[in-house]
């Protein structure tokens, strides 16, 4: 490692850290989600980087390369296509594929977990993951036992430990020859959404609530321990970075504030209080507006979370949360697309002048970064960050 | 080819990180010439990564 | 709060699902017309769409409510039959190509349907021609378009402009949550709304209640 890259590396880290410690780090600290837009700049279609590992990862020397990020949130697309296409997975579409090459990878819902599972979901989800949950979302394992569903199974693993080993090996270059930090090392889900998202889908879970709550709080309950786990495994020890948890179905207005506190939120905050116990922050990202439900999230313990502004009120969120967690945000999107450079620039200035002041703030965008913004945009959002992000 | 049908738990209650537990193991391996420490340690590491990969379908 | 007399609407409102299939059966056995009972689910599914407006009502309402309508409508279905509906007008919705996030359109659908209009739904990931082709084979005078993604804003004002230079006679709205003003001109559309239940109120201005 140079000494400049080391020395880089040292201070965004250092930066990133304070802020998240809710103090006044040098500078603001820049942490974009780029996803998609990432692979515009780096040249490559969007097949290429949802096939082709070695592109995925390119993607993320390029960003490094060309703008002046304190973290970074790894290579922009977290689903590898081959492996996909190895096990039949029917839920996503991708680009080159059914898709057209430049075309954002699609993502089919559905009750791939029906009602009648809750019972034996319940009694042991481990076992019923692998032997009715995977049958039924990979076609290639349709059938188990079979020959398509033996080798199914082979690559499927190999393939999910090829990928990781591919990211883990280009963090040994990123941050020694980039001076890349990164913006989370571990991952986990709202419990709720664990049940909403991938297994019951939306509206499934949305009449379980009404014809029966009490298995979707048992299977909730069942899901907590699993949750925790899954997080501090991913993060394999590491105990600096935060763990991300993207947040979906808790935003305003999906579920009434009685359901809220009722399903969403106790299962919610044992698993924050688990990983913080543990030493573990959460990237609290908030998608969506959460507004109502500040109050509630303000009762987790100090500095234990990172709480990301998407649609929720700003000043609110300030109001109510500031001081006692680290609060990210929030350019929007449609302007990092349709805006002019100077109305990105006056909007993080904005953003500066009124929450950064005390510490305790990184500036990024509302939302995961696509294809569509425009990159005068994102270095304008970078320049105004510097200039006006000084403590 | 949608598998519509519910197969029965082998195991009620796993924890986390565990799909075939090492009591049920051990008592299928019966004697153990050497340190069963080591043999559990290993088995349950392995089983950690296996459980990893079942779950993995499901957080995203 | 509301004005509903009517004991099936405000059933429906209160989301006791019992309470209406209950209703809805007794009242064909007293010979109700069943238009007449469809009528009195749409004034509660209308209220449903204000409490929603309104804030009082979250979408975990909204989808049990649907839930419940549909169940209403299986029972009054076969009773409809030659007693041939009347819509108030046909309405093509759709997710714009690209982008597969269906709820927000879904809740839409679920209230033009419930207040009484002809939907056509086709579905998401929607092409421009599909757009076209659905409106000129059902005449219709209001296509309704949703979309999450600001990356799809550009396939949107696609879907727009295909439908303008079809040269047909069509006010277009569309819906998301970042449509504002400058998003609406951009893309060329008639209207533009944050708001499912807007969809119910531009419809009525489009198309007269
Ligand atoms: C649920 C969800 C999903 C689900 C979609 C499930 C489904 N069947 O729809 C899944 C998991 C599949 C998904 C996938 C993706 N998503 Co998504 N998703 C969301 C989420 C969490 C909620 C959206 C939602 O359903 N809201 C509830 C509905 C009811 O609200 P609504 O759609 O806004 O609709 C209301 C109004 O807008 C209006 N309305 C809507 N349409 C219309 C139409 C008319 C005519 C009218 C009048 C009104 C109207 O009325 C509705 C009722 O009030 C949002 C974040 C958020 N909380 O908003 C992200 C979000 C939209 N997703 C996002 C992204 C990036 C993606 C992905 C690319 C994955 C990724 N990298 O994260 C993929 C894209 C797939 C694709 N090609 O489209 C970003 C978009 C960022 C951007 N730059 O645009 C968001 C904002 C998350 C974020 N903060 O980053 N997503």
């Amino acid at each position: 490692m140079s000494d400049d890259k080391f020395k880089l590396l040292e201070e965004r880290k250092t930066r990133y850290l304070a802020a998240m410690n809710l103090e006044k780090p040098d500078k603001v600290p820049i942490r974009l989600m780029l996803s998609e837009f990432s692979a515009k700049h780096a040249g490559y279609t969007f097949q290429e980087i949802y096939y082709e590992l070695d592109k995925n990862i390119d993607c993320v020397n390029k960003l490094l390369n060309d703008f002046d990020l304190d973290t970074t949130g790894g290579a922009p697309s977290l689903w590898w296509a081959s492996l996909h296409d190895a096990v039949g997975a029917k839920y996503l579409k991708f680009a080159g594929r059914e898709l057209d090459v430049n075309t954002q990878f699609q993502y089919h819902e559905e009750e791939y977990m029906l009602a009648e599972d809750y019972d034996a979901f319940i009694e042991n989800p481990t076992e019923w993951i692998l032997n009715t949950y995977m049958p039924r979302i990979h076609k290639e394992f349709a059938e188990p036992g079979s020959y398509r569903a033996n080798v199914a199974l082979i690559k499927g693993g190999i393939g999910m430990l090829t990928q990781l080993g591919a990211n883990q090996k280009a963090w040994g270059t990123w941050a020694p020859e980039y001076g890349g930090v990164p913006t989370f090392t571990a991952f986990s889900k709202a419990p709720f959404d664990t049940l909403a998202d991938t297994l019951r889908g939306l509206s499934g879970i949305m009449m379980d609530l009404y014809q029966r709550p009490e298995k979707v709080k048992a299977a909730i309950e069942a899901l907590i321990p699993h949750n925790i786990f899954y997080g501090m495994a991913t993060s394999g020890g590491e105990m600096e970075f935060p763990l991300f948890i993207p947040l979906h179905r808790g935003a305003f207005p999906f579920l009434n504030p009685k359901q809220w506190k009722e399903f969403y939120w106790p299962s919610l905050k044992k698993v924050i209080e688990a990983f913080w116990a543990n030493g573990k922050r959460t990237l609290f990202y908030a998608e969506g507006n959460w507004t109502p439900y500040l109050e509630s999230i303000a009762e987790l313990p100090e500095k234990s979370i990172v709480f990301h502004v998407d649609m929720t009120d700003m000043a609110q969120a300030k109001k109510i949360l500031g001081g006692r967690f680290c609060i990210s945000g929030n350019v929007p999107n449609t302007m990092l697309a349709f805006g002019k450079p100077d109305e990105v620039k006056e909007y993080v200035k904005r953003l500066i002048d009124e929450y950064a002041a005390d510490g305790g703030f990184i500036i990024d965008a509302a939302a995961v970064i696509l294809a569509d913004a425009k990159e005068e945009n994102i270095r304008a959002l970078i320049e105004a960050a510097r200039e006006y992000g000084v403590y | 080819m949608t598998k519509e049908t519910l197969v029965k738990n082998t195991f009620q209650g796993l924890p986390p990180g565990v799909c075939v537990p090492w009591e049920q193991k051990e008592k299928e391996l019966g004697e153990i010439k050497g340190d069963p420490a080591i043999i559990k340690k290993e088995w349950e590491q392995l089983e950690a990564f296996a459980y990893m990969y079942i779950w993995g379908w499901v957080h995203r | 709060m509301h004005h509903l007399t009517d004991e099936l609407s405000i059933a429906i409102v209160g989301l006791e699902e019992e309470k209406v299939m209950a209703l809805v059966k007794e009242r064909l056995q007293a010979g109700v017309k069943p238009l007449d009972i469809v009528k009195k689910l749409q004034d509660g599914m209308t209220e449903v769409g204000n409490l929603f407006e309104a804030q009082e009502y979250y979408l975990s309402e909204l989808i049990n409510c649907g839930a419940i309508m549909k169940a209403a409508m299986v029972e009054l279905e076969p009773h409809l039959a030659g007693s041939e509906q009347e819509y108030r007008g046909n309405i093509v919705i759709g997710t714009v190509k690209g982008d597969i996030h269906d709820l927000g359109k879904d809740i839409v659908v679920m209230l033009l349907k419930g207040t009484g209009y002809n939907v056509l739904d086709l579905g998401v990931d929607v092409p421009p021609e599909k757009f076209v082709d659905a409106v000129k084979e059902h005449n219709a005078p209001l296509l309704a378009l949703s979309v999450l993604l600001t990356s799809c804003l550009e396939s949107m004002k696609e879907a727009v402009t295909a439908v303008k230079e079809a040269g047909l006679d069509v006010k277009v709205l569309i819906g998301g949550p970042m449509i504002d003003d400058k998003v609406t001109a951009y893309c060329g559309a008639d209207f533009g709304s944050t708001l499912a239940n807007d969809g119910v109120k531009i419809a009525e201005k489009v198309i007269g209640a």
